[in-house]
């Protein structure tokens, strides 16, 4: 009997007990034998002899049978693994669909967690872990200066710095120069199509490791005054443009009009070093020892720097040498009066900027939210592994082991967590989508953001992992199982389990509203930021009727300025006789673009201070004024008459004014401009205007800035900004239209209505703040559902106690207070635990909070009160059940 | 009828054991005994051949065994044929069979 049920059981021999059963078996065929001969008539000594005898070799035999019982059971073993996990598999299957709404519920949850994790992992991969396309791109450094004054654009160096630590530096062994990041229009028989395209250096390439998969690099040669114009386009240019053609080598094509001939093609996922403009069309060859020899070029901060750390050579070295080098060159350069602070950054850090925080922050809510989800999950689990108490029981009485029962209890959560984590790669693919483009330009662009192997890898291990951890609190539980208890005639939960039981799921529910709380302040900090932020005053109007767009007068037709400037007019002309249009203005470069350079000004009347504060240097229309709404404080704005040939006139900013003539009226006053100003510095212009100051986008500060009149300094085209009564987005095909009629080879570049502009700058932390608000709701939810869970089922076993509470004449509202006063212990703690969190890891979001303080007293207050409010909420429900108790039906129960 | 206890060919331990195996379960030293009476004596399986045999046949997954208790009350392993061992049972006396007749077909020629 025990022999069967052992087999039942399918519980495995042993070794020994193998031997001894063929020992056992042999001995009662041979005891037979000889009774039986004994029978015949043999003496007992005689009947065991010849039973023996007959028996034939009895070692081999035992031997024999040894060896096949083992394999026997060893196969066994084997089909018996897989026999459970079948038999686990099956249970588990067959309790999901006995409770479809458990499984839909944990599975649901589940997969969103899962989902929202690999998607933000999958980017989060692409930009923060993987490595930039660079030899060696460790040992890469943006350069960055600190200007004098002004805190201007510490981005550009000028090119006598660039060359010195390009070939003074023993730290460096190389410094890859680039410069004029822009547009170009690139032009065939068929297309206009606008290219982004730079300048760099020859042995730009050579510093970052990299060489073009077709065609050449750049050379000294192509620098060379009177050298053939050259190009290198990009891998996916390459392909776009010429599908991949590889007779493009030597292929002359126009671009900006002019002919270059392709000298090679940069290699597929090359982005540039460059912090916003990663994605390139084409290079050009960049003359920077020439440059740096031109002393009107030599100074102007127009050109970046990259550095490549010596092999062998520290960070502590290079800190050590930056003080001589930048000695030496002020030594040299007496007139480089910037303090010359030049700083190494690491490039990825460059690069990836704020972006690296908003993308650790959405990662981090995004974990919260699995974890969340998971603590409910197990929540869930182990108030369900109390209803089946009683069939784990069964189980252990018939012989079923503890790790057999652990086993089975972990197979079915861990189905769960496959198909959850099944469902929750499906959703990341869709969740990857709608966050690349909703991060467009929030992330540095560099390659396509994919949910490939690796990311699959870590989904599923997640997955399985949680699947795993939702099982330890029931499967704890199993092991737990007391046989009397289940079995015996309490057949039900003793009141003590019960209550230990409940106090493991309320500290799991006060854990998640501790996660709550941290991502609903996250999400408040970030909110009340961008609330100010989209309040913020930039100083002219940046609404859907503004539109602005770029440019591109270049090439041979455009060599004279007369021509450019009376194109521009008659362009401006044309636009405003569109229907609904009220203003046309154009700069050089907008202020959301970067702006066109910092400068120097000095007031002729004055004696030189030598080390005047930078201000910023616009050129504007005489309309650019009234298409932004940028307000007129005094005297007037650029007229018509502020022409080529006519007195140079300028408009200065508000603070500039208050800066230079504190409590003076400035029109009228003649002022130099040192610097970098085309043509000569020494000319003296007219103050005629002060207007308000404008902030370059709705984060940065407003920049102090003098105009002087693009007629007057005609550039090559510019930044256009068109204003109309209706929906200026519309005026687009209008203007393509009439530019085509003007030149075919100008196209219109770049469109985008200034509500557009300026929300792509707070791109940022509008992700940060979508993503969290989203992630922070969903944990409410989940701590909610927590809260109601618990309660529910607290609620259920204290059923016999609020029967008799209730007999003994307890009014429904003690009840409710009773049960609510339990969610709110939880609750307090939950919140208490999350505040503190939260308040010791906000520090982590300053760098994306504008005008709002990492303490925000309204924020935590106000996420604390959500929560305290959604979990009274959840706890309400079941306190009202519990009043609606029945004393009689309570005694019954049990 | 043969004079004396024949000897077994090999191969044919297995489908003997199997084939006794059909009339029910039964212990090693029953499965001898029928064998021996059913033959009058004319074919006795040697005890060792007979072990090793449903041991074999255990582990291929022919017999099933388990632990019983015999007619005189003795604890004794118990064979019974699996669904595997009819089906193997079946088509070895089928080849058997034919072996025999073709063996037969050849000594009684004249």
């Amino acid at each position: 009997m025990a022999g069967r049920i052992r087999r039942l059981l399918r519980l495995p021999r042993s070794a020994s007990r193998i031997r001894a059963d063929i020992d056992e078996e042999l001995r009662f065929d041979l005891e037979m034998r000889a009774a039986d001969l004994a029978r015949q008539g043999f003496d007992a000594h005689t009947a065991r002899e010849r039973a023996l005898a007959e028996f034939g070799d009895l070692d081999a035999t035992q031997r024999y049978c040894e060896q096949q019982d083992n394999e026997t059971e060893r196969a066994a073993r084997v089909t018996q693994l897989f026999e459970d996990l079948a038999t686990d598999l099956g249970v588990a299957w067959r309790a999901m669909r006995r409770s479809p709404v458990f499984a839909v519920v944990v599975l649901a949850t589940f997969a969103l967690g899962i989902g929202a994790d690999t998607a933000v992992f999958s980017v989060v991969r692409r930009v923060l872990i993987t490595p930039l396309p660079f030899r060696a791109p460790d040992r890469l450094y943006r350069l960055y200066t600190t200007p004098a004054g002004a805190d201007g654009d510490d981005n550009k160096l000028s090119a006598v710095e660039l060359v010195a630590i390009a070939t003074e530096s023993r730290a460096f062994s190389g410094v890859a120069i680039s410069g004029n990041y822009g547009g170009a229009v690139y032009t065939d028989a068929q297309t206009a199509e606008p290219w982004r395209m730079a300048s760099v250096a020859p042995d730009f390439l050579t510093v970052l490791g990299v060489r073009p998969v077709l065609g050449r690099d750049f050379s000294d040669r192509d620098i060379v005054p009177g050298a053939p114009r050259v190009t290198l386009i990009g891998f996916d240019t390459w392909q776009r443009v010429f599908g991949g053609d590889p007779r493009v080598l030597e292929r002359r094509i126009q671009l900006n009009s002019l002919d270059y001939t392709i000298a090679g093609v940069l290699p597929a996922g090359f982005v540039m070093p460059e912090p916003g403009f990663n994605v390139i069309d084409a290079l050009q060859p960049l003359n920077v020892p020439g440059i740096a020899r031109t002393a009107r070029m030599s100074r102007g901060r127009a050109y970046r720097g990259v550095a490549r750390l010596r092999e062998g050579v520290g960070e502590t070295a290079l800190r050590a040498e930056l003080p001589l080098l930048r000695q030496r060159i002020h030594d040299r350069y007496p007139e480089i009066k910037n303090g010359g602070v030049i700083r190494p950054v690491s490039l990825h850090a460059a690069i990836v900027g704020t972006s690296g925080t908003v993308l650790l922050l959405v990662m981090f809510g995004a974990v919260v939210v699995l974890l969340v989800a998971c603590v409910n999950i197990a929540g869930l689990f182990l108030a369900r592994a109390a209803a089946s108490r009683r069939e784990l029981g069964v189980r252990a009485a018939l012989g079923a082991s503890r790790e057999r029962l652990v086993r089975q209890v972990l197979t079915e959560s861990a189905l769960h967590g496959l198909i959850g984590g099944a469902a929750g790669i499906a959703i990341a693919v869709v969740l990857k989508r709608a966050l690349v483009a909703l991060a467009a330009s929030a992330l540095p662009q560099l390659g396509e953001v994919r949910v490939d192997a690796p990311v699959l890898a870590l989904a599923a291990a997640v997955s399985i992992l949680c699947g795993v951890a939702f099982g330890v609190a029931p499967a704890i539980a199993a092991t737990r199982v007391d046989l009397r208890e289940t079995l015996g005639d309490a057949g039900g939960r003793g009141a003590s389990q019960g209550r230990v039981r409940v106090r493991g799921s309320r500290v799991l529910v006060s854990a998640q509203i501790a996660f709550a709380v941290v991502l609903l302040v996250g999400a408040g900090l970030l909110t009340r930021t961008f609330a100010f932020l989209v309040q913020t005053n930039l100083g002219y109007t940046a609404d859907a009727h503004a539109l602005s767009f770029n440019l591109n007068l270049s090439g041979n037709r455009y060599r004279d300025p007369t021509t450019r400037d009376a194109v521009m007019q008659s362009i401006g002309d044309r636009i405003r006789a569109l229907p609904g249009v009220t203003a046309v203005g154009y700069t050089r470069v907008a202020p959301w673009n970067g702006g066109l350079m910092g400068v120097r000004m000095r007031v002729v009347s004055r004696p030189s201070d030598g080390d005047a504060p930078s201000v910023e240097y616009a050129t504007a229309s005489d309309e650019y004024f009234a298409a932004l709404g940028i307000p007129l404080r005094a005297g007037r704005v650029f007229t018509r008459d502020d022409r080529p040939g006519s007195p140079p006139t300028l408009v200065i900013s508000e603070s500039v004014a208050r800066r230079y003539w504190p409590g003076m009226n400035p029109v009228g006053t003649s002022v130099r401009i040192e610097d970098a100003v085309p043509g000569d510095s020494g000319t003296s212009m007219q103050i005629v205007g002060v207007v308000g100051d404008v902030r370059p986008n709705l984060v940065d500060e407003p920049v102090p800035t003098l105009y002087v009149s693009e007629r007057q300094w005609v550039g090559y085209g510019g930044n256009v900004i068109v204003r109309a009564t209706g929906d200026a987005a519309k005026l687009a095909p209008a203007i393509r239209q009439l530019l085509r009629e003007v030149d075919p080879l100008v196209p219109l570049l770049f469109p985008r209505t200034l509500r557009d502009v300026m929300h792509a700058s707070i791109a940022r932390q509008q992700l940060a703040m979508v993503l969290m608000t989203g992630f922070a709701l969903l944990a409410l939810v989940l701590a909610a559902l927590g809260i109601y869970g618990v309660m529910a089922y607290a609620t259920v076993a204290r059923r016999r106690e609020f029967g008799i509470r209730i007999a003994v004449g307890a009014t429904p509202a003690s009840i409710v207070l009773l049960v609510v006063r339990q969610a709110s212990l939880t609750t307090l703690a939950g919140v208490a635990a999350g505040v503190a969190l939260a308040a010791a890891g906000s520090k982590y979001l300053s760098s994306l909070l504008v005008r709002v303080s990492t303490h925000d007293p309204l924020t935590f207050v106000g996420a604390s009160l959500a929560l305290a409010f959604v979990a009274l909420v959840a706890s309400l429900l079941p306190a009202r059940d519990a009043t609606r108790v029945q004393p009689v039906d309570a005694l019954r129960t049990e | 009828m043969p004079s004396s206890t024949l000897e077994l060919m090999p191969g044919t331990v297995d489908v003997l054991v199997l084939r006794t195996l059909a009339w029910g379960p039964m212990h090693g030293y029953a499965i001898s005994q029928l064998v021996r009476n059913r033959t009058a004596g004319a074919i006795a399986i040697q005890s060792a051949a007979l072990y090793q045999a449903l041991h074999r046949l255990e582990r291929k997954k022919l017999v099933r065994g388990w632990w019983g208790v015999s007619d005189t009350n003795r604890r004794s392993k118990f064979y019974e044929l699996t669904a595997t061992g009819r089906k193997q049972l079946r088509s070895q006396s089928t080849d058997l069979r034919a072996y025999v007749a073709a063996l037969l077909a050849v000594l009684d020629a004249e």
